[in-house]
């Protein structure tokens, strides 16, 4: 947490700046995506101030995220030209893409992203008046139950933004190469479902010893509308190695 | 002054598995013609009403590469390919075809490729020079002890003749019987590096599957996952494209059979690890997978595909009919290079919807398959002068392509004349040519294009000029 806060705080986007010099393919993705959304003008507009909204509602009640929105935000943080904002929002967006491509991305680390990039779209949308951006929502995703079950385990997560929970979107449960599922979740933002054996081979005993191997992973598949994008994210819940079938097998 | 006189259309219009193509001919006299032109008789039929609808503005990235699965999977592919390449994409758990354990009796597919195993999952047993390699090794020792090896002899092939095998990633109901064919034959083993553990020592599993043997691995030689570029193996003379697709597994081969009817080699391409990942790194790998085995079967001109869970793209019920006697004199695996693509598309477009499936942020553009159809002719001036003309549409599933570059080429380099679609899908052009066009071949071919949405594949339709 610190060593990101301390390359993210006042400076922060001047920072990332050169952190996302080193995703060159990925920057000029961004930079194709970013151009896009910022072409959308129609009904749907998203005014500058709701990304300033979201990102202040995102660090309300942790009072150093509330201090980084507020420097980042600051109309005295805006870059000079719509150019230099556009290319400021590409930058964190793919530093927060960066993050994400860790194999064990930080929840934290991701939330101070999308309050920079909240504060970069601010000033991009300021500079460019009719340019229309999504507003970013960080998403929590917390495993929050495994239980043994016939197939293997019994899992259940639950995704929450700032806003409140996020339904029908996919979460994705897996363990190892073989054992998974998936299921949207609720309106309470719940996603639940056993886990099975998406590749048996052919019932051979063995099969379950291959199967589980390493954490369960559930991924969050986000959702995305032209006014917001409730962000992906990624939970890990670390499990023994079972040597052989488990006992309740 | 020009006189031409239409010869009509070709009683038949020549139809490929690419394009259509129908014919014009004319012939006149008078002085050379002095620029190229476009003969105002050639007319295409009316367009088909497209079979898809695309998508409506806002549709989700994810439900964007299924509709275009479905699209490219077209009548051709739309039964069990389009649900198998998409079956973990759009279903949790396995599908029921992994569970049917009934053996398949070795078969022969073509004078150098059999296949035996169950019907879940099986080798293909390539002859070589002086001996066989495998692909893929069978789900258990005993299944290669009792299905691999009598198999062997009933087609006069010496079992002791194995000169290598190669999984295609390391799970194993892909590597076991190899353990056997190992301990029996000796020979090298070759798996993607970053699968090679899997049939080691440090693997616990193998232990219980190599039950009976002396050793609790086989010996592998590796093939370097991180090299993505195809790569050969070559075994007992016999050289092997192999390609690395991590993904299902992290080590995944994918790559090409040669397979031989007489004198002539066609190539069939194999995936080697159908089941989208579940997690979103190895996801994306999979995807980039499925792009690269594309690619490789368009530049190698692929002429089918094979599987070694042999119902994920037909290669089973392909099998059967060999079996049953009724592929009616055609061999069933030879779909031709436009078909191979087709289904390799459909393979992508799943992919694709699977990164969607666990990153719905994402934005890949979607792959569509292309038709050309073209109407061609040639008129002849008194002088040694001919224009080849010819009027082309090109489609993908929802409709006309326009701002499509076509390139026609007249065989025995006689000329080339490109033109670009209007906003109906057609273009035209002319060349002039001094050679004969009788008996040449003209063809038409889109190369592909691409927006930041979309890549239209390339696609091509030729036809011999009266």
């Amino acid at each position: 947490m610190a060593p990101w806060r301390s390359r993210c705080g006042a400076a922060g986007v001047l920072v990332l700046v050169a952190l996302a010099c080193l995703l060159g393919p990925a920057l000029a993705k961004a930079a194709a995506a970013a151009a896009q959304a910022a072409q959308r003008t129609d009904s749907e507009a998203v005014p500058a101030d709701s990304h300033l909204h979201a990102a202040r509602r995102q660090s309300q009640g942790q009072p150093a995220l509330a201090a980084l929105v507020r420097r980042a935000c600051a109309p005295e943080a805006a870059p000079k030209t719509a150019a230099l904002a556009v290319q400021a929002l590409e930058q964190v967006e793919a530093a927060h893409r960066a993050e994400r491509a860790l194999p064990r991305p930080q929840a934290d680390r991701l939330l101070e992203a999308v309050l920079l990039r909240g504060c970069a779209a601010h000033h991009a949308t300021r500079l460019q008046p009719g340019a229309s951006r999504p507003v970013w929502w960080h998403t929590r995703l917390s495993i929050d139950s495994v239980q043994p079950a016939a197939t293997g385990f019994a899992v259940q997560a639950s995704a929450r933004t700032a806003h409140g929970p996020v339904a029908s979107s996919r979460v994705t449960f897996a363990r190892g190469l073989h054992h998974a599922c998936f299921v949207p979740t609720d309106t309470a933002g719940l996603a639940a479902c056993a886990m099975v054996d998406t590749h048996p081979h052919g019932g051979r005993p063995d099969a379950w010893a291959e199967a589980h191997e390493g954490p369960i992973v559930a991924t969050f598949a986000g959702s995305v509308s032209p006014t917001r994008v409730e962000m992906p994210a990624v939970a890990f819940r670390d499990l023994p190695v079972f040597a052989g079938t488990p006992a309740w097998r | 002054m020009t006189k031409r006189t239409i010869q009509g259309l070709a009683p038949k219009a020549l139809s490929l598995a690419i394009g259509t193509v129908g014919l014009l001919a004319a012939c006149g006299g008078g002085e050379d013609f002095s620029a190229p032109f476009v003969d105002d008789k050639l007319a295409l039929p009316a367009a088909a009403a497209p079979q898809f609808t695309e998508p409506a503005a806002g549709t989700s990235e994810y439900q964007r590469h299924l509709d275009s699965a479905t699209a490219n999977a077209g009548t051709e592919f739309a039964g069990e390919q389009r649900r198998q390449w998409c079956y973990s994409v759009e279903n949790v758990g396995a599908p029921p075809e992994l569970q049917n354990t009934t053996v398949v009796p070795m078969t022969q597919l073509f004078d150098n490729l059999y296949f035996a195993g169950r019907r879940w999952v099986g080798v293909y047993v390539l002859k070589t020079a002086n001996g066989y390699f495998l692909l893929d090794g069978q789900n258990s020792m005993a299944d290669a002890r009792e299905i691999t090896i009598p198999g062997l002899v009933a087609m006069g092939i010496d079992p002791a003749t194995f000169k290598a095998g190669m999984p295609t990633h390391g799970h194993g109901d892909h590597y076991n019987g190899l353990k056997h064919m190992q301990d029996a034959y000796g020979g090298p083993v070759y798996i993607g590096s970053a699968d090679a553990a899997a049939l080691s020592a440090t693997n616990a599993r193998n232990t219980t599957a190599f039950a009976g043997s002396p050793t609790n691995f086989i010996a592998t030689t590796t093939l370097p996952t991180e090299v993505l570029t195809p790569q050969t193996i070559t075994v007992d003379g016999q050289a092997l494209t192999v390609l690395s697709t991590p993904g299902h597994t992290p080590g995944t081969v994918s790559g090409i059979l040669p397979a031989k009817i007489g004198d002539k080699t066609y190539k069939l391409v194999y995936w080697g690890g159908t089941g989208t990942p579940t997690t979103l790194p190895l996801a994306r790998q999979y995807l980039d997978g499925s792009e690269r085995t594309y690619q490789l079967a368009k530049a190698e001109n692929v002429d089918g595909t094979v599987h070694t869970h042999p119902f994920v793209d037909g290669s089973l019920a392909k099998v059967d009919a060999i079996n049953a006697g009724t592929t009616g004199g055609k061999n069933p695996f030879l779909l031709g290079n436009a078909s191979t693509l087709r289904s390799l598309s459909v393979l992508r477009e799943c992919s694709a919807a699977k990164v969607n499936a666990l990153d719905a942020t994402v934005v890949n553009p979607v792959w569509l398959t292309t038709t050309v159809e073209m109407v061609a002719g040639s008129t002849s001036s008194s002088g040694n002068n001919h224009n080849v003309s010819a009027r082309v549409r090109v489609s993908d599933p929802y409709g006309p392509v326009a701002h499509a570059p076509v390139t026609l080429h007249l065989s025995g380099g006689a000329g080339t004349c490109t033109a670009t679609t209007d906003t109906t899908g057609v273009a035209a052009c002319g060349l002039l040519t001094d050679l004969p066009p009788a008996g040449k071949t003209l063809q038409a071919s889109f190369g592909g294009t691409s927006t930041a949405a979309k890549v239209w594949l390339s696609s091509a339709a030729s036809a011999v000029l009266n």
